[in-house]
C-alpha cells in the first residue's frame, strides 16, 4: 500500500527540520470531501507540500449511458451529475438539445425555468454554506443553511413531487405547470427568507474566528485562475467578471436587473462573500420572475420523435450554481446523441487544489476546499 | 466579434495553417486544423489581442470508427471580446496521437487526461498523462464505440 502512494506522489525537496515527509490519505471517506474524493497529502510536520485529488470513486460515465439513451431519457441522469443543483444541469442539457433541433420553449416555461434554477442556487449556496463552515469548525451554520434550503425543497416538491432529483426542466418546456398558490407561497418564502441572509452575515461574516480561517489563505490570483480553468463564484472572488448568465445570456436573463457579484481579494473569504451576496441577487431575479410570469403554454409544439440533425453539433453553456456548465453535443440523425460532454465547474476548480494548498497547515485544506464548492458526482460524472 | 465576423478574420489571418472554417448550422465558429499548427494557431488565439481566447472552457474528444479518427475538440471563449470558437484536430484511430496545450492553458492538464484515460488519445508533451477516472491497471477505453462493455451496460430494447 505504501508503495502505491510512494509511487503517485512525487518525492522531492529536503526538510528544513529533519522532520520526516509523512503521506496521509485524506478520503475517500472522509465528511469534509463531500463525497467520496480521495486525496493523497503530503506533509512536512504539518505543512503541506503536495495534495494529489485521486479521481474516479464516483464515477458511473454518464456521457456513455446517454449515448445509448434517446434525448428525452438523458435528462434524468443529468439529475445525477449534480444532485445539490440538478434544475441547472437539467437545463443545461435541455437548452444545448434545444439550440440542436431549433426549439423554442414558450415565454411561460423560460419564467419558470429561470425561478427554479434560482431557487435552486439558493438552496445550492444554502448547503454550501453550511458545509464550509462545518468543514472549518462552526457547526452552527449548517443547520441554518438546512432550516431555509428545506423550504425550498418543499416549494420543488409541491411543483414536481421530488425533493432532490427533479427531473422537472424538459426540453421544449417544463414537466407540469405550477399550481395556483405557488406564486404566493414563493413570495412568502422569499420575506422570510430575505432577512435571514443578514442573519448568516451577522454569526460568519466577521466572526474573528472565522476570518482567521479564511481571510488570506488559498488565494487565487486572476491570471493563475483564468489560466487553471477556475470558474463560476471561486473565480469571481479574484476579481474577474465571468459570469454566463451576463456574458452570453440564455433564457431572458437579458431583461432581468441583477448585479454580478465579484471581489478582489481571491482567498477563501472572497469566494464565501461572492454567493453571500449572489443569494440576495438570486432573490431580486425570482421577485423579477414572478412579475412577469403570464399564462401561457408550458410546452413548445414538438414532433413525437425527437431527432438531431446529422452531422450536427453544439456547445452550449449556462451559469450553474458551481461555475461555468458547459454541454457538448453530437447529433447523428437519429434519436440518440452520439457523443455528449458535460464540462463541469467542480472538475476544473478542483484542479487548482494542488496550488493552492501548497505550504499551507493541512486543516487548511478543508477551508480551501470547501470554499471551492466542490461536488465529486460533477467531478467523476 | 460576431461568429461571422471571427470566421472572416482567422480565414485571413491563419489562411496558411488552417485547413476550413465553417459557420455551422447552429451559429458556431468551428475551425479544422492540422496537427502540425495545431498548438501554434491555439497560442496565437490565445495570446493574439483581437482574438484573445483566455480561457479552455473545455476539451473532449469525438470517436468516428467509419472514418477511422478520434477527433479532440476543443472550446474557446474570451473574458474580454465575449466570443466562442469551437477548434478540432483529427488524429488516427489505431495510433492517436495530438500535442498537448497544457503549456498555453493548464486547465488542459485535466481535461487531455480525461480524454486519454476515456479514449487512450496520448497527447505528446504532457507533463502528467494517467488514467484518471478508470483504475490504472485498467486496459480499455470506455468511451470509445467499440468498447466491449463487458455486460455492465444495459441497452434498452
Amino acid at each position: 500500500m505504501t508503495d502505491l502512494l510512494l509511487s503517485q506522489v512525487k518525492v522531492g525537496g529536503e526538510s528544513q527540520f529533519g522532520t520526516d515527509e509523512y503521506v496521509v490519505n485524506l478520503g475517500p471517506q472522509h465528511p469534509a470531501t463531500h463525497g467520496v474524493l480521495r486525496l493523497i497529502v503530503k506533509l512536512d510536520g504539518e505543512t503541506v507540500k503536495e495534495t494529489v485529488p485521486v479521481l474516479g470513486y464516483l464515477h458511473r460515465s454518464i456521457e456513455k449511458i446517454c449515448e445509448n439513451r434517446t434525448y428525452p431519457q438523458c435528462i434524468t441522469y443529468t439529475d445525477r451529475i449534480d444532485y445539490v443543483s440538478a434544475m441547472s444541469v437539467n437545463y443545461a442539457f435541455a437548452l444545448a438539445t434545444e439550440k440542436l433541433m431549433n426549439i423554442e420553449a414558450p415565454a411561460r416555461a423560460q419564467w419558470l425555468r429561470m425561478i427554479f434554477i434560482e431557487l435552486q442556487r439558493l438552496a445550492s449556496h444554502l448547503l454550501w454554506m453550511g458545509a464550509f463552515a462545518g468543514d472549518i469548525g462552526a457547526l452552527t451554520p449548517f443547520l441554518y443553511g438546512l432550516r431555509e434550503r428545506e423550504r425550498i425543497l418543499d416549494l420543488f416538491e409541491m411543483t414536481c413531487g421530488q425533493r432532490l432529483t427533479y427531473n422537472y426542466i424538459r426540453i421544449g418546456g417544463v414537466m407540469i405547470d405550477i399550481l395556483p398558490d405557488f406564486v404566493s407561497k414563493c413570495i412568502a418564502f422569499l420575506d422570510y427568507f430575505e432577512p435571514k441572509i443578514d442573519e448568516y452575515e451577522d454569526l460568519l461574516t466577521y466572526n474573528p474566528i472565522f476570518l482567521e480561517r479564511t481571510k488570506g489563505v488559498g488565494v487565487i490570483s486572476p491570471e493563475m485562475g483564468i489560466n487553471a480553468g477556475v470558474c463560476g463564484p471561486s473565480l469571481r472572488g479574484s476579481g474577474i467578471a465571468c459570469d454566463v448568465r451576463k456574458q452570453q445570456p440564455y433564457l431572458y436573463y437579458d431583461q432581468v436587473k441583477f448585479a454580478e457579484c465579484i471581489e478582489t481579494a481571491g482567498d477563501c473569504w472572497s469566494r464565501y462573500k461572492v454567493r453571500m451576496r449572489e443569494m440576495r441577487e438570486s432573490v431580486s431575479i425570482i421577485r423579477q420572475s414572478l412579475e412577469r410570469l403570464e399564462p401561457g403554454p408550458i410546452e413548445a409544439k414538438m414532433p413525437p420523435v425527437l431527432k438531431a440533425p446529422l452531422n450536427s453539433e453544439i456547445y452550449s453553456r449556462i451559469e450553474s450554481s458551481r461555475g461555468e456548465m458547459g454541454v457538448y453535443l453530437v447529433g447523428d440523425g437519429t434519436a440518440k446523441p452520439w457523443k455528449a460532454k458535460f464540462r463541469c465547474a467542480s472538475f476544473s476548480n478542483l484542479y487548482v487544489l494542488d496550488q493552492l494548498t501548497k505550504g499551507w497547515k493541512v486543516a487548511d485544506i478543508m477551508a480551501v476546499l470547501g470554499s471551492l464548492d466542490m461536488i465529486v458526482p460533477e467531478v467523476d460524472r | 466579434m460576431t461568429n461571422e465576423e471571427l470566421k472572416s478574420k482567422i480565414e485571413v489571418d491563419f489562411k496558411n495553417d488552417i485547413q476550413t472554417v465553417i459557420i455551422s448550422a447552429q451559429k458556431e465558429a468551428i475551425v479544422t486544423v492540422s496537427p502540425e499548427h495545431y498548438v501554434a494557431l491555439c497560442q496565437k488565439l490565445c495570446e493574439e489581442k483581437e482574438y484573445f481566447f483566455n480561457h479552455l472552457s473545455s476539451l473532449t474528444a469525438v470517436d468516428f470508427p467509419k472514418e477511422n479518427k478520434i477527433t479532440v475538440v476543443s472550446h474557446l471563449w474570451s473574458y474580454k471580446h465575449f466570443h466562442q470558437l469551437t477548434i478540432k484536430v483529427d488524429a488516427d484511430r489505431s495510433n492517436p496521437k495530438v500535442a498537448t496545450l497544457e503549456n498555453i492553458w493548464k486547465s488542459a492538464n485535466w481535461f487531455e487526461r480525461e480524454v486519454f484515460d476515456l479514449y487512450g488519445v496520448v497527447f505528446e508533451g504532457h507533463s502528467d498523462l494517467r488514467r484518471i477516472m478508470m483504475p490504472d491497471d485498467y486496459k480499455k477505453f470506455p468511451l470509445r464505440k467499440d468498447f466491449a462493455d463487458d455486460g455492465f451496460i444495459v441497452k434498452p430494447s
